[in-house]
């Protein structure tokens, strides 16, 4: 064992989730002081690896080895016992103590039995964060501390509990240029002392830059693992994306009219989108790619006045419009739809029809808008319900208790009975089954067809290259590269995808 | 649990109803007489109609702790102006400045983002200073007479006002939260806030004119409850406030928000006057009842925490039950 200097190991580790097998037979060590790479596209079993790891997921099957011996992680708890620790993108902070309290908490030093010990605690603090060259006063609140200050008291925390490992995952995500050399220098110190890391990120380059081998998962396997000096980004990107599954797709057959129906000129939101220009034309499918913090989210939610800080020109059929909040972007005919399902998404006390009918609701009535007309309110539903294929039990059932695919052919439905020209869909089959993926594709295709354009975003990649007409790659706020459907694939949308602007269509 | 539930939901308060009229039936020989059965539903009223406003409230998400002391500033106001403005001009201005109380409240809630608990009970307090600042302390006495055939006379000899007041805002409430399109998003903003707001709803102004309702309910009530005293008492009804909720969740509106039941609210403004008037029939104690409207509070939170447990919208919301 000590001549390979190899601190944990997994053999074999499976984890089955009912109707998926999230990780199938994966080897994978880390050595002492090493960073270690793990990629792979969404889905691949990057977050299930680490949840095990954390102590959050127990596996069904396979071993786990820590420092030669055969290792349990039974419980979050454990991991802590084992020297791992898990940085998650969402911190486990609180928020309303101070960096000191957050770094030991549950092993505050004390003066006696129950009074915590102020000085020490807080000396001990500022002592862990000088050995990392952080400069935070321990005493500070983390309610006011940015992203990276929160992610630089997560690792001192993981430090003060002496940990021999630490996972991060994707943690420049949301980090500043700055803030990223910045912790990378403190990922440099780490491995000086002994540290091991896993190093989770989109940003290949990153990987390459950091790590001392790179790990691929693809579908819940292994694909291989590589010393990252013996390797390059194409190799890596290739191993990445593997075959395309492309048999349920549905094809769209009309070409797009040359009209433009929607201009976005000089878009700004406040960190994160810089300088965005596109169009949209009648009858398009555009489609949005990026990783996590390359703002896609913020842009689109922005151009449904989710959000109200943008600045810059919107043209809808060749008229500037201003859209400060939802019900100015309906007016005009922009429909949104969500991907945070049950954020923003569901109604969830009131029945299927009342959450089909919310946004037309006004409509439907008689007494100029007074009273809701039952009968026509149904008739708009039957109608939807049908062009939809939604399966339901009585029109009265609440929404929480249809399936996922069908609560989303609802909330697409109440999109769509508005009869908008512009559709903006957000991740339109997450959390659905393959199934009615196939079906939502299909009807997204159909729209295109009727003359409706969509806006869509998605991080499945094969999703984009299969359905779009044209797709804009968006990379930390910035247009980075656009494809037609002729010259995509999901090798050059991964590679832009990840800041390589190699394959860029212009 | 989740089919006790949902039973539950349906016809709970109608089983307690009549587990109650059962019980008084038996130990009381005068509950038999539509009189009695009358004056308990009388009583019931005042509670029930306010509890139609709190019912509106809570299906939006929010609740009203103020009510109690708009039903005293109505009381007062009427006192004052009755003399000069005779009794339309004084419950018009009355009714209209509890309108403007809720319209605060709503402003307060909405626009400048206080919680409705601190904001509702905030206002609670200040009202009850303003009414006592207005009368200088003191109770009004009104010396016109007629003034109390608004609340304390009988339609057709028999029926007394406060029974038709109350089935006609039924009616009118009931209407706006299940007919009109306001209902709908009243049910909406309480059922997913982000949701309503990105289907283009106006949620502050649909959270302030519910507001205004509230108040407006709880003024009403005011009007009815001054003329039958023909006094303008500045602290009318304390702790009332406490009883509307009781009323209003026990009818199985859900605290979670999304879901108003009106009629349970109706029924269980009637259920809680039982308890009441059982308890006088055994000569218990008035401070028993206080403990009994209590623990019915308690009860009525209860089922509600099961139901928002068991029925999941408490873990999809982020509600701790």
């Amino acid at each position: 064992m000590d001549e390979n200097n190899i601190f944990i190991e997994l053999k074999n580790i499976k984890k089955i989730f009912p109707g998926v097998v999230a990780l199938e037979d994966v080897d994978f060590d880390v050595k002492y002081g090493e960073v270690h790479a793990l990629v792979g596209e969404n889905g691949a079993g990057k977050s299930t690896l680490i949840k095990i790891l954390g102590g959050a997921y127990q596996p069904d099957g396979g071993e786990i080895i820590i420092e030669g011996k055969t290792a349990n992680i039974s419980a979050t708890s454990m991991a802590q016992q084992y020297k791992i620790a898990v940085i998650y993108q969402e911190f486990n902070l609180v928020p309303d103590l101070s960096v000191a309290e957050n770094i030991f908490i549950g092993r505050e030093p004390k003066v006696g039995k129950t009074f915590v010990n102020w000085k020490k605690i807080n000396n001990d603090a500022s002592e862990i964060l000088k050995k990392l060259d952080i400069e935070i006063n321990p005493k500070k609140f983390i309610s006011d501390l940015s992203v990276a200050e929160k992610q630089m008291i997560e690792i001192a925390k993981s430090l003060s509990m002496d940990a021999k490992l630490i996972i991060m995952d994707e943690p420049t995500a949301t980090l500043t240029e700055k803030e990223v050399i910045k912790l990378f220098s403190i990922i440099e110190e780490l491995r000086k002392k002994g540290v091991s890391i896993i190093y989770i990120s989109h940003r290949l380059d990153e990987a390459f830059k950091l790590s001392d081998r790179i790990t691929v998962l693809r579908d819940g396997k292994k694909i291989e693992t590589k010393i990252t000096s013996e390797t390059n980004q194409n190799e890596i990107v290739s191993l990445m994306v593997g075959k395309v599954v492309k048999d349920y797709f549905s094809e769209k057959k009309q070409k797009t009219s040359d009209e433009v129906i929607m201009e976005v000129k000089n878009y700004n939101i406040a960190d994160s989108i810089y300088d965005m220009n596109f169009q949209l034309h009648r009858g398009e499918i555009l489609g949005f790619a990026g990783v996590l913090g390359s703002g896609i989210h913020h842009l689109l939610r922005s151009l449904y006045g989710g959000e109200q800080i943008a600045s810059g020109e919107i043209y809808f059929e060749n008229q500037k419009v201003s859209i400060k909040k939802p019900s100015d972007a309906i007016k005009l005919g922009i429909g949104y739809v969500t991907e945070d399902r049950k954020g923003e998404g569901l109604l969830y006390d009131m029945s299927v029809l009342q959450n089909l009918s919310i946004i037309i609701i006004k409509t439907l009535t008689a007494f100029k808008g007074l009273f809701i007309r039952q009968k026509k309110e149904l008739d708009v539903f039957n109608a939807m319900a049908k062009e939809l294929d939604i399966k339901y039990a009585s029109v009265n059932q609440r929404i929480i208790y249809l399936s996922g695919g069908n609560q989303q052919k609802v909330i697409m439905g109440r999109t769509l009975v508005s009869d908008c020209k512009v559709l903006i869909l957000l991740e339109p089959t997450r959390g659905i089954d393959v199934g009615a993926k196939a079906e939502i594709h299909k009807i997204m295709t159909a729209l295109a067809e009727k003359g409706i354009s969509i806006i869509m975003t998605s991080s499945e990649l094969p999703e984009l290259v299969n359905l779009t007409d044209r797709c804009i790659v968006l990379y930390k706020g910035k247009l980075a590269a656009e494809f037609n459907r002729e010259n995509m694939d999901e090798e050059k949308l991964v590679a832009a995808e990840i800041g390589k602007h190699i394959y860029s269509n212009n | 649990m989740v089919k006790f539930l949902k039973l539950y939901e349906k016809i709970g308060i109608f089983i307690l109803i009549v587990a109650a009229s059962i019980f008084l039936a038996i130990v009381s020989p005068n509950f038999r007489n539509m009189d009695t059965i009358l004056s308990i539903i009388m009583q019931g009223s005042y509670g029930a109609i306010i509890a139609f406003g709190m019912t509106f409230a809570i299906t939006s998400g929010g609740f009203d702790l103020s009510v109690e002391a708009v039903m005293g500033l109505t009381s007062v106001i009427i006192a004052m102006l009755i003399p000069s403005l005779g009794f339309a001009g004084s419950i018009i201005i009355a009714v209209l400045a509890s309108c403007f109380v809720g319209f605060l409240n709503g402003i307060l809630i909405t626009k400048v983002g206080i919680s409705p608990l601190i904001t509702t009970l905030s206002m609670q307090v200040i009202l009850r200073g303003a009414s006592l600042i207005i009368t200088n302390g003191r109770q009004v006495v009104i010396s016109q007479k007629s003034f109390m055939s608004i609340g304390a006379s009988k339609a057709f000899g028999f029926l007394p006002m406060p029974i038709i007041y109350m089935a006609v805002l039924f009616a009118i409430f009931y209407i706006i939260l299940n007919q009109t399109t306001f209902g709908r998003h009243v049910a909406a903003s309480g059922s997913n806030e982000q949701a309503a707001k990105m289907s283009g709803l106006n949620i502050s102004l649909i959270k302030t004119v519910v507001y205004i309702l509230v108040a407006f309910s709880a003024s009403i009530v005011g009007v009815i409850r001054t003329s039958q005293t023909l006094i303008g008492i500045p602290t009318m009804a304390p702790g009332f406030t406490l009883n509307v909720l009781t009323i209003a969740i026990l009818g199985g509106t859900s605290l979670a928000g999304g879901r108003g039941n009106l009629i349970g609210t109706l029924f269980a403004g009637i259920f809680i006057s039982m308890i009441y008037y059982g308890l006088n029939l055994l000569n218990v104690q008035i401070f028993y009842q206080m403990l009994a409207v209590g623990i019915t509070l308690l009860f009525a939170l209860f089922i509600d925490g099961l139901r928002m447990k068991y029925l999941e919208t408490a873990k999809i919301k982020g509600i701790r039950v």
